[in-house]
């Protein structure tokens, strides 16, 4: 398989005051086109950096971010914006749902700026909530609320999905709901994941997980992927 | 970006109560704004208008008497345009059993006169007849007083009948002070009437003569000096007035009007507009600031910084919109008002609210400049938030407290409550600022409402009140000698006579001359007593002349100086008079000397040009018809009553607008800065609700803060609203009357106490939020 997305000694600091505070150490990873990649690791070992980075919300300090031939790294904030646009869709710990617009709205925000959009009901379809278009995200359950992150990520028709923690504020049943559904969609509609987590038991449902410990890549090893059906989480 | 739109107009939903008082905020400004600056336009309009097409003539001289033939001799004067010949005379008019006392100006019998034309508003030119008048419109609409109407008067000691033709308005009478009608006019007891200049040389003895000219000059800026050339020619004949339209009472007030109306139109909005501004931009550095996540989110997404900004600038547009589309209504309605309000003061023959698409148009882009500008602290941070970073929580926001807590001994003393007021106090420095700023502005706009009623309605009480006591002014043809007035005190009911005398004086010190009227009273005046600004008589010495503060700056003299005193009527005796009092009086350009004194210059040897009466007769005025010497009567208290009655309707409409606009103001920003403290910590309600204090107790530290901040605010605004009373009275200073500057402390009681009132009811609000607060939901929200 070929990589989507390239790493190469992306390392990111951030200066507190007077001290760098070193959250990524010169990480080189690949992304596999069609692959389901986990990154797991504890809780400040620089994950959610790694993925801001994949995901073209930041650049490193040092090092590259080759997308195809583009280094995001030294790409302009506009060139930023429409790669998030046109190549990625997010889902987030916290699902980061618009409040005060209702499911099919917020998918809607995706579809209204994306050049080739899925039709909103068309997304919340892909994620079982084909029915709950109309109502806000405050009168849906959190595994609703992910559902309909996840169909808004989908929506832009995006090559990569990047979820950082999508099952962090989830309990268990729904989590292995959610994965199951991550899982489909790289499956069935051939998307790129990348998964954020900490939990050992979440990581098996990738290829590869790569191992974050302290900023730096400690391990990187493919696996056979369990059903997330199967998680005994 | 439609889905956006539906976001921006839910949330604005959502906030609907406090943002509805933004909006009237910003209304009120851009209403007041628009309105004013229309009202301004009506009037500056049809004034100029009025002036052109009447052609109010440039200057005015008044004497004794001149041959026409001596005129062709004054235009050959450089630079006089036109110079026409009038015959003006006093007159009296018997109105029902009441005399008036007026004037009649002579036109020509068949046309128009060069300068001051009449506009006609009802019948016709003379026609030809004897006795035909044409009189001044407010007069006839006052008395109902038409063509065919008939009018007896007392012209030259003589009585007739006159035919009223025509009604008219003219630029010289805009606006009719009389004497005895204080500052508001009286029209319906101030007649001027005109009639065929042949008629009046027959009546005034004048044959091939007059006693006025008329005119107008080629170069406007040498008109002064033309004047006194003019002034110099006329000498031999007696000049008793020399005026440049600059200086006439009407040209004078409207002017002053005016300026006050310009003034109102710039400070009034400027005020509201920078409310709504920083309110809008404390709410929306709120909002910006809650919804962090939903940025980062929509970055994620792939929206860039500037569509992101765009939204939100367009949440601050909407308001600005909204307050725009409602300041438009708000001023089309006060240039309504205020234009209706101003004719029933202003004589101008088309004063009406005309539409200035312009003008709005600019109050409009005012408006959303404005509201730009309000947007702008939240927009940028808007744009400035890095997508990675708007996913963090902010960082805590450490302020100033600090400090305070290093006092432990005195941060321990404190109640909790108090500890989290001061932390938010030194927390949010720029909202403080905001809070106490917009009350500040409110309370100056209270105590300007209040006090300039007051300031007018203290001029009329002073006029009436305080310096007049007698019961009726008897006003004379001219002078008479004192011996002839004892009459009166034989008259069944009459207590107290007592003479006064008005000379028209040139006064002179150094090179300057100003020409005023200096009142002779007698040294035991009782029934009229000019009083300086602390209230104490005037009692002017045997010999010294008494000034008034505005005659004394215009002649720079002072206490001590030698004046020259020339009368302009009797024999003119010049003399040298030693100032020796001046007086801040609010009565304008006077000056007074013993009435003996005066009556010597004069060539008497007491005379009086007024009578004063202390009377309880029922019939006086019946009684004084006979007297031809006897021009007209006013009667104080049914004066002062109609006045007081006239300054009620008008100041209350006003005033009414005015408080009405401070109170929106007040409560708007209040209670929209209130909120915001309260969402920014809506999680300390929470976790206090959670804790078991009720929503009174917590919104107890809300309302604490708010009264603390606000009161702030109201002290600074007392002095504030006293510089603006006193920016808006000195707008309206005339060489005829000067406002006060007033701030009694009654009112300041009532500022503070309406601003108390309606930071209470903000206060309120803020307590049904408490309660309505889904207090385990703010718990949740991850900020
Ligand atoms: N904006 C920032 N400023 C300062 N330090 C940061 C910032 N973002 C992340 N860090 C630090 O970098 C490290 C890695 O953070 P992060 O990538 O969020 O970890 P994870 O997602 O694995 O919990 C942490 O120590 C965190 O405190
Ligand atoms: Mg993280």
């Amino acid at each position: 398989m070929k990589p989507l997305l390239r790493l190469l000694g992306a390392s990111k600091s951030y200066r507190m005051g007077e001290i760098e505070v070193p959250a990524l150490r010169q990480a080189s990873l690949d992304v596999l086109e069609g692959e389901f990649l986990v990154i797991l690791g504890q809780s400040g070992s620089g994950k959610s950096t790694l993925l801001n980075l994949l995901g073209g919300m930041d650049r490193p300090t040092a090092g590259q971010v080759l997308f195809g031939e583009q280094d995001l790294a030294r790409a302009s904030d506009r060139a930023l914006t429409l790669y998030r646009r046109h190549q990625i869709g997010f889902v987030f710990q916290f699902f980061n749902l618009v409040p005060t617009l209702t499911a099919r709205e917020n998918v809607e925000v995706v579809v209204e700026i994306a050049r080739q959009p899925m039709k909103a009901s068309e997304a919340l379809a892909l994620v079982g909530l084909e029915q709950r278009g109309h109502h806000f995200p405050s009168q849906l359950s959190g595994g609703q609320q992910q559902r309909v992150a996840i169909a808004r990520a989908l929506a832009g028709n995006p090559s990569l999905l990047l979820c950082d923690e999508p099952t962090g504020n989830l309990d268990s049943e729904t989590s292995r709901q959610i994965l199951s559904l991550l899982q489909d969609v790289n499956q069935r509609l051939g998307k790129t994941v990348v998964m954020i987590t900490h939990s050992l038991e979440s990581a098996r449902i990738g290829h590869r997980v790569a191992e974050l410990r302290d900023g730096s890549i400690t391990a990187l090893r493919t696996q056979q992927p369990v059903s997330a059906e199967e998680l005994n989480l | 970006m439609r889905t956006l739109w539906r976001k921006l107009g839910r949330e604005l939903w959502m906030r609907k109560g406090s943002l509805l008082a933004l909006v009237a905020i910003a209304a009120v400004g851009e209403g007041c704004l628009t309105g004013l600056a229309c009202t301004y336009l009506d009037m500056d309009l049809a004034r100029e208008r009025f002036y052109r097409e009447c052609r109010l003539a440039h200057f005015n001289l008044e004497f004794k008497r001149a041959p026409l033939g001596f005129l062709e001799e004054l235009r050959r004067i450089p630079n006089v345009a036109q110079l026409e010949p009038r015959i003006s005379l006093p007159l009296r008019v018997e109105f029902k059993g009441d005399l008036l006392s007026g004037t009649v100006h002579s036109l020509p019998a068949d046309h128009q006169p060069l300068n001051d034309a009449l506009s006609l508003t009802r019948g016709s030119w003379f026609s030809g007849g004897p006795g035909q008048t044409i009189i001044n419109e407010a007069f006839g609409r006052a008395n109902d007083l038409n063509p065919g109407s008939r009018l007896a008067v007392l012209l030259q000691g003589q009585e007739r009948k006159l035919t009223v033709v025509g009604r008219a308005r003219s630029p010289e009478y805009v606006y009719v002070i009389s004497p005895g009608s204080g500052v508001v006019p009286d029209p319906g007891r101030t007649p001027v009437l005109y009639m065929p200049f042949p008629e009046l040389q027959e009546l005034g003895d004048l044959e091939g003569a007059c006693n006025q000219v008329l005119g107008t000059v080629a170069d406007r800026s040498q008109l002064h000096n033309t004047l006194r050339l003019l002034q110099e020619r006329l000498q031999p004949y007696g000049v008793l007035q020399a005026t440049v339209d600059s200086e006439e009472a009407s040209v004078q007030v409207l002017a002053g009007e005016l300026q006050g109306l310009k003034i109102s139109s710039t400070v009034l909005p400027g005020i509201c507009l920078a409310v709504a501004a920083l309110v809008l931009n404390v709410v929306m550095g709120r909002m910006v600031a809650q919804q962090r996540v939903v940025i980062g989110t929509l970055r994620a997404l792939g929206y860039s910084a500037w569509q992101v900004a765009r939204h939100y600038l367009s949440i601050g547009l909407c308001i600005g919109s909204a307050g725009a589309l409602a300041g438009l209504m708000l001023g089309i309605w006060l240039q309504r008002t205020m234009v209706a309000l101003y004719a029933q003061f202003y004589e101008l023959p088309s004063i009406r609210a005309g539409s200035y698409p312009q003008v709005l148009a600019g109050g409009v882009l005012v408006c959303l400049f404005f509201a730009c500008l309000g947007s702008w602290g939240g927009v940028r941070s808007a744009l400035r938030l890095e997508p990675a970073e708007s996913m963090r929580p902010a960082p805590p926001e450490l302020g100033g407290a600090i400090w305070l807590e290093g006092w432990g001994w005195l941060w321990s003393r404190m109640s909790f409550a108090t500890k989290m007021v001061l932390r938010s106090l030194m927390r949010n420095p720029f909202r403080c600022l905001v809070t106490a700023f917009g009350s500040a502005m409110a309370t100056a706009l209270m105590v300007e409402a209040f006090c300039l009623g007051d300031s007018i309605k203290f001029l009329n009480d002073y006029e009436f009140r305080r310096t007049s006591h007698q019961d009726l002014t008897i006003l004379l043809r001219e002078p008479r000698d004192w011996a002839s007035l004892g009459e009166l005190r034989g008259l069944a009911g009459v207590e107290v006579v007592e003479g006064q005398l008005n000379v028209p004086c040139d006064l002179s010190f150094g090179p300057r001359t100003r020409r005023v009227s200096l009142t002779g009273l007698v040294p035991d005046a009782r029934l009229y007593l000019p009083l300086d600004q602390r209230g104490y008589p005037v009692r002017p010495q045997a010999q010294g002349l008494v000034l008034s503060a505005r005659a004394a700056s215009v002649l720079q003299a002072r206490v001590g100086d030698l004046v020259r005193v020339k009368p302009l009527v009797g024999e003119r005796r010049e003399n040298d008079c030693l100032v020796t009092q001046i007086v801040d009086t609010y009565l304008g350009m006077g000056a007074y000397c013993d009435l003996a004194y005066l009556s010597r210059l004069i060539g008497e040897d007491r005379s009086a040009s007024s009578v004063l009466l202390r009377s309880s007769a029922q019939h006086l005025g019946v009684q004084m018809v006979p007297r031809p010497w006897v021009l007209g009567l006013n009667w104080r208290l049914t004066s002062y009553a109609k006045m007081r009655a006239t300054l009620d309707q008008s100041l209350g409409t006003s005033l009414g607008i005015l408080s009405t606009f401070a109170a929106l103001l007040s409560f708007g920003s209040v209670l929209n800065l209130a909120l915001v403290s309260l969402s920014e910590r809506s999680r300390e309600v929470g976790t206090f609700r959670v804790l078991g204090l009720n929503p009174e107790e917590v919104a107890g530290i809300f309302v604490m803060e708010s009264y603390l901040l606000n009161g702030l605010g109201i002290v600074a605004g007392l002095p504030l609203g006293a510089v603006l009373v006193k920016s808006i009275t000195a707008s309206y200073d005339t060489d005829f009357f000067r406002f006060p500057t007033l701030v009694p402390f009654h009112r300041i009681l009532l500022s503070v106490g309406l601003m108390l009132f309606f930071i209470s009811l903000a206060q309120l609000v803020v307590l049904r939020m408490v309660g309505r607060l889904n207090w385990l939901d703010a718990l949740k929200v991850r900020e």
